[in-house]
């Protein structure tokens, strides 16, 4: 009673360790190493007969109650807490980390080294850029007059961090660099480098001028955060953050 | 559920780009309240591309029983052939209702009335929903690209690709003028906008014609799909010589089977392969007496077993399926023999100053019927030589009774509204 | 359109397929290889000179044999 349902059309690489009751349907390619968790249902089928495979990069370790759709493409080193969802069609880097709950709905685009904590929820078609942090709760909308035919998917640059709370109303497009504080709700164009705070969307400066008040630490992010990430991608981490910092200066005078 | 990416792109003639969004807050301002078209199945009459796709936005939004069609093409007939079916022809503008009152007709929310005109010529209507006309929900992994559209408004192709346009992420639509296709054409390419086509085989010979090869060569051709004709070998090599890093298509579609046969090898007809995979999960395809049947899971018609007969000639050779027409109106029968108009028509336009040709039967005595050809040459030189040329390319290859008896030299490709010959 | 004339159409569609001219009258159409292929084409070329649709009898088109058959025949068919 106790055992896995694997499809024989499964393509499943060396090494790839499965817990009690996974199912796997035909339509998957897993790469080496993978560690995929009880309950966890990987190539869920979606509506179309013709979909993509669910492609799994190497190294996976996807935990228990996860449920992976067809058709997406997910780079090496997926990390996933309990009782994630991908749904089809996404385009997912290397080492994206999901918190437990966490849903990316369909067709979303999600660059490298993403975080996300707990019980994110990223609507369809949205775009994240690289390094970007989502924390608990946030939500990434995408239709401007629900219930509706229309859709204004959020965007995220590069090294944004999302923090707690925090509602992105449909059609953002949150800079790169930028900070989003918890609870606020952001919509429209946000610069690259500022902050964001309160339900109005309001621009409180550049997050260089961050800073814990108690410890008066600056705010790490970006230069200062490399540890947190393999040695692999430290030289890219710097030159992006130098792009970012140039990149925040020209666009927004707060000196 | 499909939905209006409002900030995928159009580009129309030479004006600056705009989003979908912008054209949903024109198409707002320009037919008003929705609440009065609400209860009623509508087709808007609009007088150009820019409106129509105000139209398709405002129609999806506000999920009404919706179609559209261009000013030019409304006439008592048809009018009369909305009316009989219950549609409220609707000039958004104003709001005036057009031709006569209609028949009574359920309404239905998220309809989608397409056009098509048959071989008849006679104009029909077809119920689509949003969903079925988001044939690219299908392609997960579609590059960003920017697609010419040179089909008629409220054509099913036409849809398909404004649904491209709507739904799939990075997707911008250069919309052509279809009262003058080469010009607008010629104007996207000047702006360097283009990167995509969907069309069909005669759009491509007519560009080739009348456009400037080294104005075609200059886009950034990534991905061209033809179909609704026979694609031959000849018109696929000059394209990939033309584009050679650019993903170019075959398209097979069968609507009563709601399936199709993509072909991306850059070879006329298909892997016979094909025939022997019978997946479940996909469609499958045979060949009995030479003609083509299509199982697919979408299909709601079909025999037993849910076979189609698509009513599409075939043959195999050597591990290729090729198309050779359709069943009951393609076949020549020459004094008891069969010959093929595709067949003789991919040999003439693979002769290199040939762009086109079209080879139909002419009653004769005799031997019944006489192949005659139509061909358009590249540079005019004198018929008899013209014919004495073609009939001395076909000499061998071709079956004697297979070459063409008479010929005639028009200077341009016909092109129907369907962008057929 | 003359008897000659006919004749002419008939040895242009011979040489336009790279077959001897036809020499007279007496000769066999078979032996000088001018086919029922040939004999229609001709057919269609005379009723694109003439601009009308010709009526060809069955019967008598099956009593072809030589040149003098075909250009009787065709004399015979425009007079109509």
């Amino acid at each position: 009673m106790y055992d896995t349902l694997i499809s024989s059309e499964a393509r499943i690489g060396q090494n790839v360790r499965l817990g009690a009751c996974v199912r796997i349907y035909g339509n998957v390619e897993i790469g080496d190493d993978c560690q995929i968790g009880d309950f966890c249902v990987i190539g869920h089928p979606t509506a179309r007969a013709d979909s993509a495979p669910l492609r799994l990069g190497a190294d996976a370790n996807i935990r228990s109650h996860a449920v992976i759709y067809e058709g997406s493409d997910i780079g090496p080193k997926l990390e996933t807490g309990h009782h994630v969802v991908i749904r089809e069609g996404s385009m997912i880097g290397e080492n994206l980390r999901l918190g437990n709950f966490s849903d990316i709905e369909g067709t979303c685009k999600i660059g490298d080294f993403v975080r996300m904590h707990g019980y994110a929820h990223v609507g369809k078609h949205s775009i994240i850029g690289d390094f970007v942090w989502l924390f608990s709760l946030t939500t990434l909308m995408n239709d401007p007059l629900p219930p509706s035919h229309l859709e204004a998917p959020v965007e995220i640059g590069d090294m944004a961090t999302v923090c707690v709370n925090a509602q992105l109303m449909p059609g953002t497009r949150i800079g790169r660099g930028a900070f989003v504080a918890a609870g606020a709700t952001a919509q429209g164009d946000i610069p690259a480098g500022v902050i964001v705070t309160g339900p109005d969307s309001e621009i409180a400066g550049p997050v260089r001028f961050m800073m814990h008040m108690q410890t008066r630490t600056r705010h790490p992010w970006p230069r200062h955060f490399t540890d947190a990430y393999p040695e692999h991608v430290r030289d890219r981490i710097t030159a992006l953050a130098a792009d970012i910092e140039t990149e925040a200066a020209d666009a927004a005078q707060f000196d | 559920m499909a939905s209006i990416l409002l900030r995928n792109r159009l580009f129309f003639g030479a004006d600056a780009p705009c989003t979908w969004a912008d054209l949903l807050e024109q198409g707002q301002a320009w037919a008003g309240d929705p609440t009065g078209y609400a209860d009623r199945r509508v087709v808007f009459v609009v007088p150009d591309m820019r409106h129509a796709c105000m139209a398709v936005a405002y129609g999806m939004a506000h999920s009404l029983d919706w179609g559209v069609i261009e000013a030019a093409r409304l006439s008592e007939a048809v009018e009369e052939r909305f009316a009989e079916n219950g549609v409220h022809l609707i000039e958004a503008g104003s709001g005036a209702v057009l031709g006569r009152t209609p028949l009574p007709a359920q309404v239905q929310p998220g309809r989608v009335t397409v056009l098509t005109s048959g071989t008849t010529g006679l104009l029909k209507l077809i119920a689509h929903t949003h969903a079925s006309l988001n044939t690219f929900d299908r392609v997960t992994d579609l590059p960003a690209n920017s697609w010419f559209l040179p089909y008629q408004i409220g054509s099913y192709a036409w849809y398909q690709m404004v649904a491209l346009g709507m739904f799939v992420a990075d997707q911008d639509l250069i919309p052509g003028d279809f009262s003058d296709l080469a010009e607008s054409f010629k104007t996207a390419l000047s702006r360097g906008l283009v990167t995509a086509i969907s069309s069909t085989p005669t759009f491509w010979r007519h560009a080739l014609m009348s456009l400037d090869e080294a104005l075609l060569a200059s886009a950034d051709m990534r991905s061209i799909s033809m179909g609704g004709e026979i694609v031959d070998q000849p018109i696929l090599d000059r394209l990939a010589g033309l584009y050679p890093s650019a993903r170019i298509k075959h398209i097979y579609a069968s609507s009563e089977a709601g399936a199709a046969i993509v072909v991306s090898d850059g070879k006329a007809g298909f892997d016979a392969a094909l025939l022997a995979d019978t997946d479940s999960r996909t469609i499958a395809i045979k060949v009995e007496d030479d003609r083509l049947y299509i199982r697919s899971p979408y299909g709601n018609t079909g025999d037993q077993g849910g076979w189609i007969d698509t009513g599409d000639l075939v043959e195999t050779r050597a591990g290729r399926v090729y198309f050779c027409g359709r069943a009951g109106n393609t076949m020549i029968n020459v004094g008891g023999q069969k010959a093929f108009p595709p067949d003789i028509e991919g040999h003439l336009m693979a002769h290199p100053e040939v762009v086109w040709a079209q080879v139909t039967a002419r009653r004769a005595p005799m031997v019944g019927n006489l192949p005659v050809a139509s061909v358009v040459l590249r540079t005019p030189m004198d018929e008899a030589d013209a014919e004495q040329m073609l009939i001395t390319h076909c000499e061998g290859t071709l079956a004697e009774y297979a070459v063409p008896r008479l010929w005639d030299f028009p200077k341009q490709i016909p092109m129907r509204a369907s962008l057929k010959s | 359109m003359i008897r000659s004339d006919i004749l002419d159409l008939m040895n242009m569609v011979m040489k336009k397929r790279g077959r001897e001219p036809l020499a007279d009258e007496g000769q066999s159409t078979r032996e000088a290889g001018f086919r029922s292929l040939d004999f229609s084409e001709v057919a269609l070329r005379i009723e694109s000179k003439v601009g009308r649709e010709l009526s060809f009898e069955a019967a008598s088109m099956r009593q072809i044999e030589t040149v003098k058959d075909v250009l009787d025949f065709f004399e015979e068919a425009i007079k109509g």
